[in-house]
């Protein structure tokens, strides 16, 4: 891939994943378990970058974590609270009008 | 025990600074990647450890990803950090070549401490004064980024509001007014009392909490840098100049600098429960510092002056 694509592509991902990861959580998640099913569904995401960025969306208190310690290894699990799911609102309806946008200007683009 | 695995989360966390949750955070990798061996090779083994963790990342860099956005200092800063540094080290040299010059020291804490010294080793003083200078600057700096990254700091035109304007308040008659009455409260009570300075409130018997030649002295010195003060604000009213306020300061500092080499060395009263030399180099080191700053930020003010058209 072109370098320059590929920058853009981490710099689109950036908030792409943030909102990928709240809509995810409407269920209670594990790291690993995250990652798979994200994985199933065509994003392939590194851990290094999902564990951080879970620590931030925790901080900003969009979501929540508690440790299941009631197997061999523990597990600390996430879900999305009352806040995240206002602020994945939000951000659901700026990608909305973004891809509107886009959309409005192709067909622009195409009648001229 | 998994030595491999050990040892990599060992070394992410010399270099994981966060401020809470560091065990968590550790914990939280271990976890995946020995479930992560588990269910990708069957079984826990040192191999399949050593394939996922060289997957994971190289430590500082799983590291440096949990501390996004807590720089040190802010990128936005760094180009003041260079130019403080400049005019510190700027007014630092100056300093430097009066106190060899005049072969005493010069104290303004925290700013410079330089002692009395021949050229030779002003000459090896001087880059170490270079690398103080650029400690300091970045130590406020550091303090400003996890207080408010986004701060606005002064410099030049930064701060300017319209083009023309040096950003310098007008001065009001009422503070000169004010100024003026305390002057002359205080100019009354040391041609009265021979003092400015009383550790009681019995006014038909004031005491002063310095010996007599040392209580005219320091009120006068006090005296001088408020009449220089008066005079500054007064000019003002005609000539609303930065460059008034940096004399103004500029002369303060000289007085002060009487005060704190002064031939006549103060005996302080003994008034039990309380050291009065304390409260005393407190009170003149307070002025010192306050100084200092006034004079720093005039010279930044007249810099900006001069940029303007």
């Amino acid at each position: 891939m072109d370098p320059e694509l590929s920058f853009l592509e981490t710099e689109m991902n950036r908030g792409f994943l943030q909102v990928l990861v709240l809509v995810a959580l409407e269920r209670k998640m594990y790291g690993y378990g995250m990652i798979k099913h994200l994985e199933e569904t065509g994003y392939a995401v590194e851990e290094n970058t999902l564990y951080p960025l879970l620590r931030r969306l925790e901080k900003n208190g969009w979501i929540k974590s508690e440790w299941d310690v009631s197997d061999n290894r523990p597990k600390k699990f996430y879900a999305i609270t009352d806040r995240g799911k206002t602020v994945r609102e939000q951000a659901l309806a700026i990608w909305a009008k973004q891809a509107g946008i886009l959309n409005t200007m192709k067909e622009v683009d195409r009648d001229a | 025990m998994h030595e491999s695995l050990e040892k990599y989360l060992k070394e992410i966390s010399h270099y994981l600074a966060v401020k809470q949750g560091s065990d968590e955070i550790l914990a939280e990798i271990k976890s995946h990647i020995l479930e992560k061996a588990e269910r990708e090779s069957g079984a826990v083994t040192e191999e399949s450890l050593s394939r996922i963790i060289d997957a994971y990342g190289r430590p500082r860099d799983v590291a440096a990803k949990y501390m996004e956005g807590q720089e040190i200092i802010s990128p936005t800063f760094k180009k003041y950090l260079f130019r403080y540094t400049a005019l510190l080290y700027a007014i630092h040299f100056i300093l430097t070549g009066i106190a060899v010059y005049f072969r005493t020291s010069i104290i303004a804490i925290p700013f410079f401490i330089i002692p009395t010294m021949p050229v030779s080793v002003a000459l090896i003083y001087l880059p170490m004064a270079l690398i103080y200078d650029f400690g300091l600057i970045a130590l406020v700096l550091y303090f400003v980024t996890q207080q408010k990254k986004d701060a606005r700091l002064p410099w030049l035109g930064a701060s300017v509001g319209r083009r023309g304007e040096s950003g310098l308040k007008r001065p009001k008659p009422a503070v000169l007014v004010m100024l003026a009455a305390f002057f002359g409260i205080l100019l009354y009570a040391l041609l009265r009392y021979h003092t400015i300075f009383f550790y009681n409130v019995n006014f038909h018997r004031p005491q002063s909490p310095l010996n007599p030649a040392a209580s005219v002295f320091f009120s006068i010195m006090f005296l001088a840098a408020l009449a220089c003060d008066i005079i500054g604000y007064s000019i003002r009213f005609l000539f609303n100049s930065a460059w008034v306020m940096l004399v103004q300061h500029g002369i303060v500092l000289l007085i002060l600098w009487v005060v704190w080499n002064s031939p006549i060395k103060p005996q302080y009263a003994s008034v039990p429960g309380v050291d009065l030399s304390i409260v005393g180099g407190g009170f003149v080191l307070f002025f010192i510092v306050l100084t200092v700053f006034r004079f720093l930020r005039s010279l930044v003010r007249v810099t900006r002056e001069m940029s303007l058209p």
